[in-house]
C-alpha cells in the first residue's frame, strides 16, 4: 500500500493515509462483492424470464405418529410445489373406519411460500393407526 | 476509562465521570431498544429460537461492539482493552434494559422455564448492547460526540469504513428484521418487483454514498473517470455486504428455512433495502 501524506485535503494532521494506488485486497473485496450482486440479479431475472407462474399446490406427508397426553399426534410436512405461495393453508386430517368418519382435527400453517416445506401436527383423541389416515389441505389465502 | 472527552469537566473523579456514561449507556439501550421490546415477533422467537444460533448471534455481536465502541461508543476510550470492557459494559446494560422492560410488559413471568427466560432477555439484549453502544450519537448527535471517535471515522480505512458500512446495515435492519412483514412483503413480491428493488436500493445507496462526501479523501473516486470505481468499491460492495448481513439475520431468526433458493432470495433482498440504505448512509447515522 503506497501511503503519502495528503497535501490538498483539509484533514487533521494525524490524518496521513491517503492510498492513490488501490491496494490488491480492496479489488478482491470489489470483485467478490460485484460476483454476489451479480449472481442476485442473474438469478432473479432468469427466474423472471422463464418461470412460469404455477398456483400453489400442497402435498401434505405424515412425518409420525406419537401418543400424545390422552390423545395422539400425528406429525405432517406440507410441500408447495406450485410457484407461487400460499398463506393461511388449512390442513385437515380425517380418521376412517371403513366410509365412516370416526375424528376430523385441523391445523392452519400460517405460509407455504412456493418450493419449499412447512411443518405442523394434528391431534386426535383416537389412535390414528387403528383407522385410515387421510390427510389434506382444504383451502388457502393468496398473501 | 482513562482519557475523558473534551465535553466531560476533567476535575469529576473517574467513578462519577463512568456512571454519568453508563447513565448515558441506559438511554441509548432504551431508545433504540423499545421497539423491539414491543415488538411480539421477539417474545416469541425467544422462546423458540434455536439455542445454537442465538449463541452465535450473541458471539459475534462481541467483536462487533468493540469495534463500534472503537468508532462510536458511549465514552472516550484509548486501547482495545478499553474498549473490550465497555463492549462487556454495554452488553450488561442491554441485558438489564431487556429484563426490566419485558418484566414491566409482563412479557417475561416468574412461572416461565429457564430456557424461555433466558432466550427471551439474551435475543433482546443484544439489540440493547447495541443501543448502549451507540449512545453517543443517538443521544448527543453527531457534533456533541467525542470529537476524537468522530476523528476515527473520518478518517477510517477502506476496510473501516466497510465496518461502519456494516453497522450502519445492522443498526437499520435489525428493527424489521424479525417481524412478519418482510416475509409477507417477499410473497407478495413478483420476480420483476425483486429487480425493480434491487436496482431501486442500488440507486439509492449511491446516491447516499456520493452526498453524504464519503470520506474527504475518497470523494474524487466518486467523479468522472473514477465514477466506476467508488461505484464498484462503495456501492456494489455495500450492497453485497448488506446482503449477506440479511441473510445472516434471516437464517438466525428462521425466517428462511426450508425454503426454495430463490424464495429466500427474494427475502433477503427485501430486507437487504433497510440494510442497504443504513450502509450507505452510515456517515448520516453515526
Amino acid at each position: 500500500m503506497v501511503e503519502e501524506k495528503s497535501a490538498d485535503t483539509k484533514e487533521k494532521p494525524e490524518s496521513k493515509r491517503e492510498s492513490k494506488v488501490t491496494p490488491f485486497s480492496e479489488w478482491m473485496i470489489a470483485a467478490a462483492g460485484l460476483i454476489l450482486v451479480v449472481c442476485a440479479v442473474g438469478a432473479t431475472l432468469y427466474r423472471a424470464l422463464t418461470e412460469e407462474k404455477t398456483p400453489p399446490r400442497i402435498e401434505v406427508k405424515v412425518d409420525s405418529f406419537a401418543p400424545n397426553g390422552d390423545g395422539y399426534l400425528v406429525k405432517f410436512s406440507v410441500k408447495n410445489t406450485g410457484n407461487q405461495p400460499a398463506a393461511a393453508v388449512t390442513i385437515e386430517g380425517e380418521l376412517k373406519d371403513g366410509t365412516e368418519s370416526a375424528e376430523t382435527s385441523s391445523a392452519t400453517l400460517t405460509y407455504a411460500p412456493a418450493n419449499s416445506t412447512r411443518r405442523g401436527g394434528l391431534y386426535f383423541t383416537k389412535n390414528p393407526q387403528q383407522f385410515a389416515l387421510q390427510i389434506r389441505a382444504t383451502g388457502y389465502e393468496e398473501p | 476509562m482513562s482519557e475523558t472527552s473534551v465535553k466531560d469537566e476533567p476535575s469529576q473523579n473517574p467513578d462519577q465521570l463512568f456512571f454519568k456514561h453508563l447513565a448515558r449507556a441506559f438511554g441509548g439501550a432504551i431508545v433504540f431498544s423499545f421497539p423491539l421490546l414491543m415488538t411480539m415477533e421477539m417474545w416469541f422467537l425467544g422462546g423458540s429460537m434455536k439455542g445454537f444460533r442465538l449463541a452465535l448471534y450473541t458471539l459475534l455481536i462481541i467483536p462487533l461492539l468493540i469495534g463500534l465502541s472503537y468508532y462510536d461508543g458511549f465514552e472516550a476510550t484509548s486501547s482495545i482493552l478499553d474498549d473490550t470492557v465497555d463492549t462487556f459494559v454495554a452488553y450488561a446494560v442491554g441485558f438489564t434494559t431487556s429484563i426490566a422492560l419485558l418484566f414491566l410488559f409482563s412479557v417475561i413471568k416468574f412461572e416461565m422455564s429457564a430456557d424461555e427466560l433466558i432466550g427471551k432477555i439474551s435475543i433482546q439484549a443484544i439489540v440493547g448492547s447495541f443501543g448502549a453502544m451507540f449512545a453517543q450519537s443517538l443521544l448527543l448527535g453527531n457534533d456533541q460526540g467525542s470529537e476524537e471517535k468522530a476523528n476515527r471515522r473520518r478518517e477510517a480505512s477502506y476496510f473501516g469504513e466497510l465496518f461502519l458500512m456494516a453497522i450502519g446495515a445492522i443498526y437499520l435492519s435489525m428493527s424489521v428484521a424479525p417481524t412478519e412483514e418482510v416475509v409477507l412483503i417477499s410473497y407478495q413480491m413478483s420476480d420483476w418487483h425483486t429487480l425493480a428493488l434491487i436496482i431501486v436500493t442500488l440507486l439509492l445507496m449511491h446516491a447516499f454514498v456520493y452526498f453524504a462526501e464519503f470520506r474527504g479523501q475518497e470523494k474524487a473516486h466518486l467523479h468522472g473517470k473514477s465514477f466506476m470505481k467508488g461505484f464498484l468499491r462503495f456501492t456494489v460492495v455495500g450492497y453485497a455486504l448488506a446482503l449477506i448481513i440479511s441473510a445472516y439475520i434471516l437464517w438466525t431468526f428462521g425466517s428462511i428455512d426450508e425454503t426454495n433458493s430463490a424464495e429466500m432470495l427474494k427475502t433477503v433482498v427485501v430486507l437487504g433495502f433497510p440494510a442497504a440504505v443504513g450502509a450507505s448512509a452510515s456517515r448520516f447515522i453515526l
